[in-house]
């Protein structure tokens, strides 16, 4: 049934088009399966007080919210013809043809339409309640309001649009009021006027009346407006030439040629050339009107027949306060500025955001593989300067790198090692070509630095010297060297390096050449200091010598020979003899130059020897000796003269300390006994002054003397002798208390 | 007079070598000797009856020639000594001759100028010890005179002739006379002049002999 209607108003609409707006089937054909409630709403199409797509959208939007499942259709309505009762007879023929019956509500969007409606509403659609929007107070108390009638009622904001105005443009002084011929509703106009004359009065501004011009002249004073005024527009119909207008197109060209800011108090004008104000809002009285179509359909409950509109916008156009060059800050609280001019990065922003995602995502794959670029050639530049630094550092440092292959015996090596060899760089060695050139004596050195790697320490090295073919010399070289293995465990291949030390060779032999000639030195400067003592020491036997040669003279004279005496005699000559030749040969190795190698010796027989030569000297200083000795033979790895050396300067120091001790308890002690089986511990004890712990440090120092005529060499020397025994040498002194000084050599086990 | 006391040669050295070889040569010498291998043992056996000569080695160990030569002056021992040094150091020897060391030989000395050596010092030993017995002897006879010989010999040594030695006692000059022949037999001397050394040597009358 319905939808034979509906099929029928479309064709009608079709027919009457011209007179009778279309009908916009807002409803869809699905949505009729249900008895769905239907609500009309009367949209109209001069006068209008509601921007009619701002409406609809907010009362749907609204129905939609509250749950209620409504078929909404729209009806325009031409206001002007409404005071024509053969109009609104149409209308009503043509609404009762189109939806007679189907529609639950009708709501309305001005006071002209809700006029006509409620008065053919018993014969068009009895009981259907209405919802009015977009009636003044003044509107509304005219009419007498049935009691199924429902509605919001606003006024204009006129006061309140131009106290806006006022505020956003101080210094005021005129208010020119633009409006049509003609007004439809006279006495609203004529209301809204008096508010506004009132307003210009309380605020003592001109009045300046633009109403009833012709559009030419309403340009033209537009364009002459003295400074400092505001225009308030009230709307433009019809001029006074009777040519109508849409207000809102008329607007816009008066915009253009205006010297001054235009105000409306309805949102009808916003966009098209007003700065706005404090605006009557479309789509608030809308969805007040949905919320009581809500209730009304919904629940059935009964509303208050008349809802106060939720006051007034204050809403305004940001090109035109750009325009007039005026103060946002001024704009009342809560104002909404619309047609703001979009940045490019509001307007494009996802694309803009895209586009620089895509940039930044380029930016920094470029700036990735710049770095990677940069990095590799990093790479590059410092493998080969560390090439180059290995190249100068190997030269320089003089060292020969190498790879000795074991499988086919060939040596990969640099030209400097093939130079130490005395090889051409072009020749590819091989084992037996090193071998050659090495060092009959060192051969075995180098042989067994070879064989001696294996996993468990498959580094080796090796110093020896090579000799260069004819006569070119001999230089020392030193190699290291580290085992690679094979997965069958063997030696695979040898890497290394050699470095020549022929000049660290030299500097050594000159160190301790300079070092043996120190020694020497110091060894004849002691003979020389204790050269008394040993004439004393030669003396003994050579006097015992005279006499016992002597008395066998004498023997021989007389006449009854003493065979037996004489051969004593000779024997005691024989026995000092040898007592004085060695002595001499003690002297000889003291002042010898080369003190040759170190030999497994007794050390009791080194003691006593040494002794020999300093007793004397003792004597004289009238120091007595106590010799602790063990009595199994001490043997001990000694350079006779060296030990020989050590022993004397400590027991002449340890004389020297005693010079203040008491005669009595002058004794220098010395000591030698085996501590363990690898050290024999030898120390020479006196009960001199005693040193002090700063003094203990300092003593085995060059040049450190506590005597006065001392070179303070002895015990440095003794230092350096006892260490290149192997052993070590300190001192333990108690200040006051005497001193020891103890000295170590590595014993020999006799097999 | 006890000259026939045989004179002995003292030696004293720590190297036993040295002790044989000169033993050897005073043995072929034909000189009695005695060997100590230290000052200390020989001052231990000293006395003062000993007759000869020391020969000292002056360094040896626990006590040297220069101590032991005052040791043995403290002991009373007169022996003279002969040092023996292996080297002669100045100062060594200036204390050794001030003790009144008899010589001072530095090794090696010839057996000759080492029996030398001792034979002069056993002469001066021996004079020594002949002096030493005269005066004995003339100090027991100045035991023997009488109280007035006594006198009268005080006045001898003073110079007094016998006229004012007489009037200095009260007496006359025959009485002196016989005093003074007394004195002469009971002292055994000759003459005056050999009174008069005498005398002095003892050191008898010495505040009259000032």
């Amino acid at each position: 049934m319905k939808r034979t209607l509906r099929r029928a108003a479309g064709m009608l609409a079709a027919c009457v088009c011209g007179s009778f707006f279309p009908s916009d089937l807002d409803a869809q054909d699905s949505a009729v399966e249900q008895p769905k409630k239907a609500v009309l709403v009367l949209k109209e199409t001069e006068f209008v007080r509601m921007q009619p797509a701002a409406y609809m959208q907010a009362f749907r939007a609204t129905l939609a919210g509250k749950k209620q499942d409504c078929v909404v259709y729209s009806e325009s309505v031409r206001v002007r013809r409404l005071a024509d009762p053969e109009y609104v007879e149409q209308l009503a023929n043509t609404f009762k043809a189109k939806y007679a019956g189907g529609v639950d509500a009708i709501v309305t969007t001005g006071a002209a339409s809700l006029s006509a409606l409620l008065n053919i509403r018993d014969r068009l659609c009895p009981g259907v309640p209405v919802i009015f929007t977009g009636v003044t107070e003044a509107e509304m108390s005219a009419m007498k309001l049935p009691a199924d009638v429902y509605g919001v009622v606003n006024d204009y904001p006129v006061r309140e649009t131009l106290a806006a105005a006022l505020d956003l443009c101080p210094g005021t002084k005129n208010l020119a009021i633009v409006s049509g011929a003609k007004s439809d509703f006279p006495e609203m106009e004529t209301a809204h006027m008096e508010v506004a004359k009132g307003f210009a009065d309380e605020k003592g501004l001109n009045w300046i009346s633009l109403i009833g011009l012709t559009i030419e002249e309403t340009k033209k004073r537009l364009a002459t407006l003295p400074p400092d005024t505001i225009v308030g527009y009230y709307a433009i119909w019809e001029d006074a030439s009777g040519e109508p207008f849409d207000p809102r197109a008329i607007l816009t060209e008066l915009n253009r040629v205006t010297n001054s800011p235009i105000f409306s108090a309805t949102d009808m004008y916003l966009g098209v050339g007003v700065v706005g104000g404090c605006c009557q809002s479309s789509t608030k009285p809308a969805a007040q009107a949905a919320g009581i179509v809500a209730e009304v359909l919904g629940t059935g409950a009964k509303p208050p027949q008349v809802v106060r509109g939720k006051g007034c916008d204050p809403i305004f156009d940001w090109r035109e306060l750009e325009r007039w060059k005026l103060d946002e800050s001024l704009l009342p609280p809560g104002s909404e500025v619309r047609y703001r001019a979009q940045t490019l990065w509001q307007q494009h922003r996802k694309m803009m955001t895209a586009i620089i995602t895509v940039l930044v995502l380029q930016a920094a794959l470029i700036l990735g593989l710049l770095w990677q670029r940069r990095q590799r050639r990093l790479v590059e530049k410092s493998l080969k300067e560390s090439e180059e630094h290995m190249a100068i550092a190997t030269e320089s440092a003089d060292l020969g790198l190498w790879v000795w292959r074991i499988e086919d015996d060939r040596i990969w090596s640099t030209e400097l090692f093939n130079g130490f060899y005395g090889y051409p760089y072009e020749r590819i060695l091989t084992g037996s070509d090193l071998f050659a050139r090495i060092h009959p004596d060192d051969r075995e050195t180098f042989r067994a630095a070879c064989r001696d790697v294996s996993l468990a320490a498959p580094s080796s090295e090796a110093e020896y010297r090579v000799v260069m073919p004819g006569g070119g010399g001999e230089r020392w070289l030193s190699s290291k060297g580290r085992a690679n293995f094979g997965p069958d465990g063997r030696v695979s291949h040898l890497t290394g390096v050699t470095m020549n030390v022929t000049l660290r060779r030299r500097m050594e032999q000159d160190l301790q050449q300079h070092k043996d000639q120190l020694s020497h030195a110091m060894r004849v400067a002691t003979m020389g200091e204790l050269s008394a003592s040993l004439a004393h020491e030669l003396n003994q036997p050579l006097t015992s010598i005279l006499w016992n040669a002597e008395a066998a003279q004498r023997l021989l004279g007389q006449e009854a020979l003493d065979r037996d005496a004489v051969k004593e005699c000779i024997e005691d000559i024989l026995a000092e003899d040898k007592r004085a030749s060695d002595v001499i040969s003690s002297l000889k190795g003291l002042f010898k130059k080369d003190t040759g190698t170190p030999e497994p010796r007794d050390l009791k027989d080194l003691v006593t020897e040494t002794l020999g030569l300093i007793r004397a000297d003792l004597l004289t200083r009238r120091v007595s000796l106590a010799l602790e000795l063990p009595n199994a033979p001490l043997t001990v790895l000694a350079d006779r003269v060296q030990i020989q050396q050590v022993l004397i300067n400590l027991c002449v120091n340890a004389a020297d300390a005693m010079v203040s001790t008491p005669e009595a308890e002058k004794v220098v002690t010395i000591r030698a006994e085996a501590t363990g089986p690898e050290w024999v511990e030898v120390a020479v004890h006196d009960r001199g002054c005693g040193l002090d712990a700063e003094e203990i440090k300092k003593v085995f120092e060059p040049f450190h003397t506590s005597k006065a005529s001392g070179l303070g060499m002895g015990l440095s020397i003794c230092r350096t002798i006892v260490q290149a025994h192997g052993g070590v040498i300190w001192i333990e002194s108690t200040k006051g208390k005497g001193a020891t000084v103890r000295f170590t050599l590595s014993q020999v086990k006799r097999s | 007079m006890n000259q026939d006391i045989r004179q002995i040669v003292y030696v004293v050295d720590d190297d036993e070598a040295i002790r044989r070889g000169i033993t050897r040569l005073l043995k072929a010498g034909g000189m009695d000797f005695e060997a100590f291998s230290s000052a200390k043992e020989f001052v231990m056996s000293c006395h003062a009856g000993m007759a000869g000569c020391l020969v000292l080695d002056l360094h040896m160990p626990e006590m040297s020639g220069l101590e032991a030569q005052q040791a043995l002056a403290k002991a009373g021992c007169s022996l003279p000594v002969i040092f023996l040094t292996g080297h002669g150091d100045i100062p060594s020897s200036v204390m050794a001759i001030k003790a009144g060391a008899e010589d001072f030989l530095t090794k090696p000395v010839r057996g000759a100028v080492l029996l030398e050596a001792i034979g002069r010092a056993f002469a001066r030993e021996l004079n020594e010890r002949q002096r030493r017995a005269e005066l004995a002897t003339f100090h027991r006879n100045l035991e023997t005179l009488t109280p007035r010989e006594h006198e009268v010999l005080r006045f001898i040594v003073k110079g007094f002739l016998n006229k004012q030695i007489a009037a200095e006692l009260g007496t006359v000059e025959k009485t002196i006379k016989v005093h003074r022949a007394r004195v002469m037999t009971k002292l055994a001397v000759g003459s005056l002049a050999e009174l008069v050394t005498l005398v002095e040597r003892s050191g008898a009358f010495r505040e009259d002999l000032a």
